[in-house]
């Protein structure tokens, strides 16, 4: 019984385990046509090594950790420098910028005719039943289309109110808030919620379509959509989920 | 005991390990060190916002840091071509004599090309395997199954050397 090449190329990576690696080098010590295989996958191995080498780089370009960190909180696309290939068209960009829509008085919520937003607002009307937490009241929201992706980033868990999540058609993603005050970022995938102080409920309405969605409370991920994994606080229910900021840890 | 770690502690751990080890891979895949350092940022940016770990934390950025890449190719339209003749080569980092730099460049260039001739899952397992990762993490990043992972590299392995020995200027004669 002869060895294999995988064998081979296993034993010669170190990927084999001490038993085996043993039991493979005594065949090769007793059989010369798997020890003249063997030679031979070694100087392949060998030859395209020092090919390769010929594409090493270098040392990467210094990067800080505190600054990675700080654009994953705000939740901000990496900013890349001038001259350099760009990760999505200008165009694109200015076309999400150019669509986005800030509404002191339209709650993404309340357009008349949507089912998916009647139930929104019928969710919030849950909370809406609770004292009004702040004098303001008022509603805000903004819409756009993210790219690629979307991350909505609270800056901090608010002692009162709740998140709706609402997974809907078409493709464009919106995030209101009512019942309080708070201010809105918005970047070519990202809207940065400034809710510090605040006590408002929020809609986010997140299209059905994108696949990568992420909304943080501080650095706290309360929903997660990844391909066809969903993870959130609080169970996904007939394309919503309510995620009260008291849940949050 | 990283279980115990806190998250912001062991993704600077992690940043502090894996960043150059991503960017190293991703620099000999693409052949453009810039985009490679974005990639690799990227893809350690969107670790820490996924606020959880992934089982396999060196497989999944290899595996985001391969989706941006094929994003990024595909907004250039030059989708299935890895050698860009105006794209920056690697270049050395000590300065060499001008026939010697020439010869680095012809040989990288050829590198390159015979990168290029091999399917997508070959070049990655060879590069991975070239930059350290295990048959555990190589597969893991490419959705393959670990015990395929010898026999796959016994492939990309001869098919790169073939396709290498095709583009040596006296194989072309």
């Amino acid at each position: 019984m002869h060895v294999r090449e995988a064998e081979l190329v296993a034993l010669f990576d170190g990927e084999l385990d001490a038993a085996a690696a043993r039991s493979l080098r005594d065949h090769l010590a007793r059989c010369s046509s798997c020890a003249a295989r063997s030679r031979g996958i070694e100087a392949l191995l060998d030859a395209n090594r020092d090919a390769l080498e010929a594409l090493d780089a270098g040392t990467a370009p210094a990067v800080s950790v505190d600054e990675l960190i700080e654009r994953a909180r705000l939740a901000a696309p990496i900013p890349r420098e001038r001259g350099r290939p760009q990760g999505r068209p200008r165009l694109q960009r200015a076309a999400a910028v150019a669509f986005l829509v800030v509404a002191a008085a339209a709650a993404a919520a309340t357009i008349p005719g949507s089912p998916v937003r009647d139930a929104a607002s019928g969710l919030l009307e849950r909370f809406r039943a609770e004292p009004p937490p702040t004098a303001e009241g008022g509603e805000a929201a903004v819409a756009f289309e993210p790219a690629a992706r979307l991350v909505v980033a609270f800056a901090e868990r608010q002692e009162r109110g709740a998140i709706v999540i609402v997974l809907a058609p078409g493709p464009t993603a919106r995030v209101g808030a009512r019942d309080g005050t708070a201010r809105f970022s918005v970047g070519t995938d990202s809207v940065a919620v400034d809710n510090r102080g605040s006590a408002a409920n929020y809609v986010v309405t997140v299209p059905d379509d994108l696949a990568d969605v992420l909304v943080r409370v501080g650095q706290t991920t309360v929903f997660r959509r990844f391909g066809a994994d969903i993870h959130s606080l609080e169970p996904v229910r007939s394309g919503h989920t309510t995620i009260p900021f008291a849940s949050v840890r | 005991m990283e279980r115990d770690e806190p998250f912001e502690t062991r993704y600077r751990r992690i940043f502090a390990e894996e960043y150059a080890r991503l960017f190293r891979h991703l620099a000999r895949l693409t052949g453009e060190p810039e985009a490679a350092a974005d990639h690799a940022q990227e893809a350690l940016l969107r670790l820490y916002q996924r606020g959880a770990w992934p089982l396999d934390v060196r497989a999944w950025l290899v595996s985001v840091a391969h989706n941006l890449v094929r994003d990024a190719h595909r907004a250039k339209r030059r989708r299935g071509r890895l050698l860009d003749e105006k794209a920056p080569l690697l270049e050395p980092a000590s300065p060499e004599a001008p026939d010697v730099a020439l010869a680095a460049r012809e040989r990288r260039k050829r590198v390159r090309r015979a990168l290029e001739r091999i399917s997508e899952r070959d070049r990655h397992a060879l590069l991975l395997r070239h930059e350290g990762y295990s048959y555990r993490e190589i597969a893991a990043a490419l959705d393959y199954a670990s015990t395929g992972i010898g026999k796959l590299l016994v492939r990309a392995s001869r098919a790169f050397r073939a396709a290498y020995e095709e583009g040596e200027p006296d194989a072309r004669s």
